[in-house]
């Protein structure tokens, strides 16, 4: 996979932590590991499913929709 | 009702029909949620039609996709005669560690397979499983019937392919029944679309089928882990199975000596008898060698569990550092600890794909599945997991435990 | 008999996701619909009637009178055939009231204070809808039984449900499923078409930016609603 990387930075203490908990898994790498558990809570956010309650904020963007369209004035 | 919940498992390849099955099943038996139903009943009548199996599958599978209703690690329904539950099927990893270690069990399966496609790989994959975990109360069910207008001849010549290859894996089904879980046929209702067939619906074969015994009820296998001298002589030990009374006669295993139980010692409790899943104490009228990792059973039972060095078993591998053949390694059963090797590496499967990886290998790495024979350094008292699950589970470590497994052959077993 | 299945806000996605097979026959894809500024519904069927792209004219008249077309007939390539039927098209012969109501629940909801009494209202809005849903299902399979040599039918259940409870899919698939029996029902030529689709707000839709189209003869490719009338047209000098 031909992907590019940026840097970030995080402290030595998590480093750590993480060196020793991936003892235990498939990761070969702290990067791996990082990378993986962001990924995750990423998509998580992404595919978060939208509450059965009626969401102002979606109910107030799509009157405004509604009224474009002509149905309310 | 009977009390006990049977579990059982729905295997084979993935558009065999496993969803609409469970569906069915559910819906059959009145399973489903009753605001559901009246829900999807709602929204049929809206749209000027009477509530169907069809329009129940969709809203299932809609709200299954969306992650909402159908948790699918354990699914429920019940006949008259007891609560099934449905167990997530293999091809998960975390399914086969906890069916190898033991931590959950199903006592029965269903193996799907499509009428108009006949067996395909996965099909054969989710059979090995079932015979690693040996499981021997199997129902086959050929699925999708309708695809191919009940034809008779067409579920023959399935059949067929399926018990040679089943016969293969030493897996001998229960039932093999057409069916259509779309329609509805032999699911949980006797239909006329093929009376050519007079043998049971899946409901009536599942109620066949016998759960588990409770421990309780199963022979007396006491685990020794001390013996203390204090002012008596103490054998503290737990009951993985049966019951263990005062003045009952006992045999020692693998020593073979006899005695007879004295007093159940539990600290200050007045008690005659423990039963499966107590630790307890008892003292012996006789003062024989007894050490730790010993079995005491039942001097007259018939049944008795083995003692032998060479065991075959199902492993799950759990450790990142692979097994090498021709390793050490520390065997535990219960309260027993030998050395072992592991002397034939028979085949590795895949835990996630279920294929085969290698057969007679040389390794085993994390997360693959190995039918091996062990051979320990002494002999050890055990059962087939079949039987007696508490002495046919057993683990292998270095210093930690790396693997979990159960015991699928003896040699010496009646 | 040429047929054509007008189905206010057929999202292509979800047609797709649903497996509506009878909707998709033989060739299906997405119209063209970039050329107007809004997606909007009088403007779109107006412009599919006439042939041309009808959006000034439509819009000039307000948000509220534009509801209230009526087309002449010799406006539209239906006055081209013999015999035609349509059946609540809107612009053209469409019940103002039915609509007007739905517009005016539609208003409720969104004034509406507290959950209770917009599920309440929701509830109400979604049984008027079904009503009218299955009055049209009726008249069009009459329809399909007479000696028309064209029949239009206009479904508004998808667009008119869709604005408050797209969110709910399972209710959108049993609605496209519903929709795709009609189309199995249809032995004669297809053409499957909607003005656009519509994408999720929450619980709620709004118009997407293209529209769905499918026939069972020739692969339009990504056709624009104003190409429908010529389309038409020259199937039925074959036929």
């Amino acid at each position: 996979m031909n992907e590019e990387y940026g840097e970030i930075r995080i402290p030595t203490r998590l480093i750590e932590e993480i060196e020793e908990r991936i003892k235990q898994t498939e990761f070969e790498s702290v990067e791996e590991y990082v990378t993986f558990v962001l990924e995750e809570v990423i998509k998580d956010v992404d595919e978060e499913e939208p509450e059965e309650v009626f969401s102002e904020e979606d109910e107030a963007k799509v009157k405004e929709r509604l009224r474009a369209l002509g149905y309310l004035d | 009702m009977n009390e006990e919940n049977l579990k059982f498992v729905i295997v084979g390849h993935i558009d065999h029909g496993k969803s609409t099955l469970i569906g069915r099943l559910l819906y059959d038996t009145g399973s489903l949620p009753e605001g559901k139903i009246e829900e999807i009943k709602e929204i049929c009548e809206s749209l000027g039609k009477d509530i169907e199996f069809g329009y129940v599958m969709d809203h299932l599978e809609e709200e299954r996709d969306q992650g909402i209703t159908i948790d699918t690690a354990q699914i429920f329904f019940s006949t008259k005669k007891r609560r099934y539950v449905i167990i997530d099927a293999p091809g998960h990893v975390e399914f086969l560690r906890n069916m190898i270690t033991g931590a959950s069990q199903a006592e029965a399966a269903v193996l799907i397979v499509d009428a108009d496609e006949g067996v395909k790989e996965q099909t054969k994959r989710h059979a090995y499983i079932l015979g690693m975990l040996g499981l021997n109360q199997v129902i086959v069910v050929v699925n999708k019937m309708d695809l191919v207008n009940y034809d008779k001849q067409r579920f023959d010549a399935v059949k067929e392919e399926l018990l040679r290859f089943l016969s293969e894996i030493r897996i001998t089904p229960s039932y093999i029944i057409p069916i259509s879980a779309k329609e509805g046929d032999f699911v949980a209702r006797k239909t006329s679309s093929m009376d050519w067939y007079d043998g049971p619906t899946v409901l009536e074969a599942l109620d066949t089928f016998e759960t588990r015994k409770s421990a309780r009820d199963e022979p007396l296998r006491f685990v020794v882990q001390d013996v203390y001298n204090f002012d008596k002589r103490i054998v503290a030990g737990r009951v993985e199975s049966g019951v263990i009374r005062e003045g009952e006669k006992i045999r020692i295993l693998p020593s073979g000596e006899e005695t007879r139980v004295k007093t159940v010692e539990e600290y200050l409790k007045d008690v005659h008898e423990a039963e499966a899943g107590k630790s307890t104490g008892i003292t012996t009228e006789d003062k024989l060698f007894i050490d730790r990792g010993d079995v005491i059973v039942h001097s007259d039972a018939g049944d008795k569990p083995v003692v032998t060095d060479r065991i075959r078993a199902n492993l799950f591998w759990m450790d990142r550092t692979p097994f090498k053949k021709g390793e050490g390694i520390r065997f535990r059963c219960a309260t027993q600890e030998v050395a072992c090797e592991i002397e034939r590496i028979n085949t590795v499967i895949n835990s996630s794909t279920l294929e085969l990886i290698g057969e007679d290998t040389g390794e085993i790495r994390n997360r693959e599945v190995a039918d091996v024979t062990i051979r320990t350094d002494a002999p050890v008292v055990v059962e087939n997991f079949n039987k007696i699950q508490e002495l046919g589970r057993f683990v292998l470590g270095r210093g930690d435990t790396c693997a979990g497994g159960i015991i699928t052959e003896l040699e010496g077993e009646k | 008999m040429i047929v054509v299945l007008a189905i206010d806000a057929l999202e292509y996605d979800l047609v797709e996701a649903f497996g509506c097979d009878n909707l998709k026959q033989k060739f299906y894809g997405k119209t063209d619909i970039s050329e107007f500024s809004e997606p909007r519904t009088m403007v779109l069927w107006n412009s599919f009637m006439t042939g041309e792209n009808r959006e000034k004219e439509v819009l000039a008249l307000g948000d509220k009178e534009m509801w209230n077309i009526k087309l002449d007939i010799k406006d539209t390539f239906f006055a081209r055939f013999e015999n035609p039927k349509i059946l609540d098209l809107p612009g053209f012969n469409y019940d103002k009231e039915q609509h007007e109501l739905e517009r005016g629940m539609l208003k409720e909801f969104f004034t509406a204070v507290g959950d209770e009494e917009k599920a309440e209202i929701r509830k109400k809005y979604n049984s008027h809808a079904f009503e009218h849903h299955r009055r049209i299902k009726k008249e069009f399979a009459d329809a399909l039984s007479g000696d028309y040599d064209f029949v239009l039918g206009y479904f508004s259940a998808a667009d008119v449900i869709g604005h408050l409870n797209f969110g709910n899919r399972a209710l959108m698939k049993m609605i496209y499923r519903d929709m795709d029996e009609i189309a199995a029902g249809i032995d004669d030529t297809l053409i499957v078409l909607s003005d656009h689709g519509m994408e999720r707000i929450g619980m709620f839709g709004d118009h997407s930016d293209h529209g769905f189209w499918s026939t069972g003869f020739k692969d339009l490719g990504n056709p624009r609603i104003t190409d429908f009338a010529g389309i038409i047209m020259e199937i039925s000098e074959v036929e």
